[in-house]
């Protein structure tokens, strides 16, 4: 009998402590629902924090919200929990939701239950006011306002932007092979390579012996063309800017280039002094002079011309090579004879 | 070779009658250290009739330069201090009455002379400087009702200050473009200014020798607007001076939005002018093209108006009469 009231003591205990230390524990919980400002125009949006604060080891299941909080406030969107731990042990859940309100008036927000196991927490209610917008009756009517253009972004223009690129080009392309079709061209131009400068400046030069200029008594003439063929020819040679330059200059310019030529030198200063008195000096040279100077000029781009040429083998490398290829031929032999 | 009798003579003519230039280079030479180019300008201006504008700082030998010129050529100098409180009749004299003979009498001015320096020209107000520049022009002076000739060869020499331009009065563009050259003085280099030291701290300065007579520079002036010049060097100077006013057609559209005005018809006859006189400073009878770029930038710098983009740019006149030299197609 002793024994069985002992086991009842001991299932009162128990029983106790349970139900004791839940309720410690609900008491160590608040749950905390707070608007952003209790007063607010008509559709406009403001912010609703909900938040726990409890033991790490316990579970406060927060309210989900599909459209509506209540009646009048209805949810735009919703936060995920944020959850931030105390010193003190506890957790600390927010969550929070953009709402809004379509009817103007007095409203309060009802205690927003939180479940706690089979218990329900709930926060304290929020009275809030919704304003409507103040209309002056005395105004005349307008008309409603338009909505606001929102500006265009980049990636709305890229895509039309990048293919009108597109389209253009293909277009471009098209015209191109469509003219190059018709006027039955190559459609890829193959570019070629320039002439040296030697071989424009005889053309030059033995068209203009066939010319004849100074057989006309067009000697200014034939001296204006002959000293333009040679500074074109230093051009293209030398890549001195002769045309702009002065006679003077341009000996000037060659001295300092890595001309090294004094005889070629001296021909091209004689050209060019007689040149500058028949051209500035109405001088007038015998037909010998004439002669000399265009044969001057012949040799001048002669003995300058750029020659390119193809390396030949020298006796000795010649010889190497015999001698390696017979060295080459005894080894294979060998190696024959071994086998 | 054969040569036209024209050129020929025209070539003996100008070796003899120009056999007087280097003797001038030697005499200015024993007192100016250097400055060959302000010396070949000198010349220039001399025996082309032109004036010149020389812009440098103080202590370049300029007054001296145009001293020693004027005793090389027996002539008359003065030199004028530029004031703002300066007034015309300073410049070129006024009617003063004389008491004893009960008239107005006529004072000259100190602009009655072969050679004027008008020192720091745009210290002094507009009407004064009108006043010395239509008297280059007209190379005449009106006092009262009389006009009187000046004397020849009448040659002003102004300078221009580029430091401390506070308080002075720049000469307008159209002013500017009496001058035939702008001259830029730079200082003498380093062996030069040890010369110029030491003759300055002996005992006795350097003297230069009177060689020539007034005359004989009129007579030479004559003998410089023979040198011949050929139509290819005039349609050279035409395009370096179009170029400056149409930089677009010579392709350097680059300095369209630069230039704000290019070269007046001045220009083009003043580069001709200073061309054949460098040539004849060369004592040689014809103008070549290098005469012409010899001649240029002076001629040029101070005709070409820059717009304010140039300036915040800082690109100079210079820069560009040099891009068109080395544009232009030389004949």
């Amino acid at each position: 009998m002793l024994q069985k009231m002992r086991l009842h003591i001991l299932y009162i205990v128990v029983f106790g402590f349970i139900f004791f230390s839940f309720k410690l524990n609900a008491q160590d919980i608040t749950v905390k629902a707070k608007l952003d400002t209790t007063e607010f125009l008509i559709g406009d949006q403001v912010g609703l924090e909900l938040e726990v604060k409890q033991p790490i080891r316990e579970f406060v299941g927060i309210p989900i919200f599909e459209q509506n909080v209540n009646q009048e406030l209805e949810v735009i969107e919703q936060s995920e929990n944020d959850t931030t731990l105390l010193e003190t042990g506890h957790y600390i859940i927010k969550k929070r939701l953009l709402v809004t309100a379509f009817d103007s008036g007095y409203y309060a927000l009802p205690p927003i239950p939180f479940l706690y196991y089979s218990d329900t927490l709930r926060t304290d209610p929020i009275l809030f006011h919704v304003k409507t917008v103040p209309v002056d009756t005395s105004q005349a009517i307008k008309d409603i306002k338009m909505p606001y253009g929102a500006p265009l972004s980049f990636a709305e223009v890229f895509p039309w932007a990048g293919g009108g690129v597109v389209l253009a080009i293909v277009i471009f392309i098209l015209v191109y092979i469509i003219r190059k079709l018709r006027r039955k061209e190559p459609i890829i131009r193959r570019i070629k390579p320039r002439e040296p400068a030697h071989i424009i400046a005889f053309r030059d030069l033995e068209k203009l012996k066939k010319n004849k200029l100074w057989q006309q008594n067009k000697i200014k003439e034939y001296y204006t063309d002959l000293t333009d063929v040679l500074r074109l020819y230093l051009w293209n040679r030398y890549s001195i800017r002769t045309l702009e330059r002065t006679s003077e200059e341009i000996l000037g310019s060659l001295e300092i280039s890595d001309f090294n030529d004094d005889e070629a030198y001296d021909t091209l200063k004689d050209i060019f002094q007689l040149s500058d008195l028949v051209k500035f000096a109405k001088f007038k040279p015998i037909a010998d002079e004439h002669e000399k100077c265009l044969s001057g000029a012949y040799n001048f781009v002669d003995r300058t011309k750029l020659i390119i040429e193809e390396k030949k083998e020298s006796e000795e490398e010649l010889k190497d090579r015999e001698q390696k290829g017979e060295e080459t031929n005894m080894l294979k032999e060998k190696v024959e004879n071994n086998k | 070779m054969n040569e036209t009798v024209d050129v020929k003579e025209l070539n003996e003519r100008i070796e003899k009658e120009s056999s007087f230039v280097d003797m001038i280079k030697m005499e200015m030479g024993k007192v100016i250290v250097g400055q060959k180019h302000l010396v070949d300008s000198l010349l220039i201006g001399l025996l082309s009739d032109g004036h010149i504008l020389l812009e440098g700082v103080p202590g370049l030998a300029k007054t001296l330069a145009i001293n020693t010129l004027a005793s090389v050529v027996d002539a008359e100098f003065s030199r004028m201090q530029f004031t703002p409180d300066l007034l015309p009749a300073d410049l070129i004299g006024t009617m003063i009455y004389s008491q004893k003979k009960e008239e107005f009498q006529v004072k000259r001015g100190p602009i009655f002379t072969n050679f004027v320096l008008a020192d720091e020209i745009n210290r002094s107000p507009a009407k004064v400087q009108s006043a010395l520049l239509e008297a280059m022009q007209e190379r005449q002076v009106t006092i009262g009702e009389e006009t009187y000739q000046l004397p020849q060869p009448f040659l002003v020499m102004a300078t221009q200050n580029p430091i401390e331009q506070e308080g002075t009065y720049p000469l307008p563009e159209a002013q500017v473009d009496r001058f035939m050259l702008k001259v830029v003085v730079d200082y003498p280099k380093l062996e030069e200014e040890k010369l110029i030291v030491r003759e300055n701290i002996a005992k006795e300065f350097p003297k230069a020798n009177t060689i020539l007579k007034p005359e004989d520079i009129v007579n030479a002036r004559n003998v410089v607007k023979d040198v011949y010049i050929d139509e290819k060097i005039e349609r050279y100077i035409l395009d370096i001076v179009f170029a400056t006013r149409f930089p677009e057609k010579y392709n350097l559209d680059k300095f369209s939005a630069l230039i704000n005005y290019g070269g007046s018809p001045r220009a083009s006859i003043n580069l001709a002018m200073a061309s054949k006189a460098y040539a004849f400073i060369k004592r040689r009878g014809y103008v070549i093209p290098e005469d012409v770029r010899a001649v240029c930038h002076d001629v040029l710098r101070h005709r070409i108006g820059l717009t304010y983009e140039a300036e915040a740019e800082n690109v100079t006149t210079e820069d560009i009469i040099t891009e068109i030299l080395n544009t232009i197609e030389v004949p």
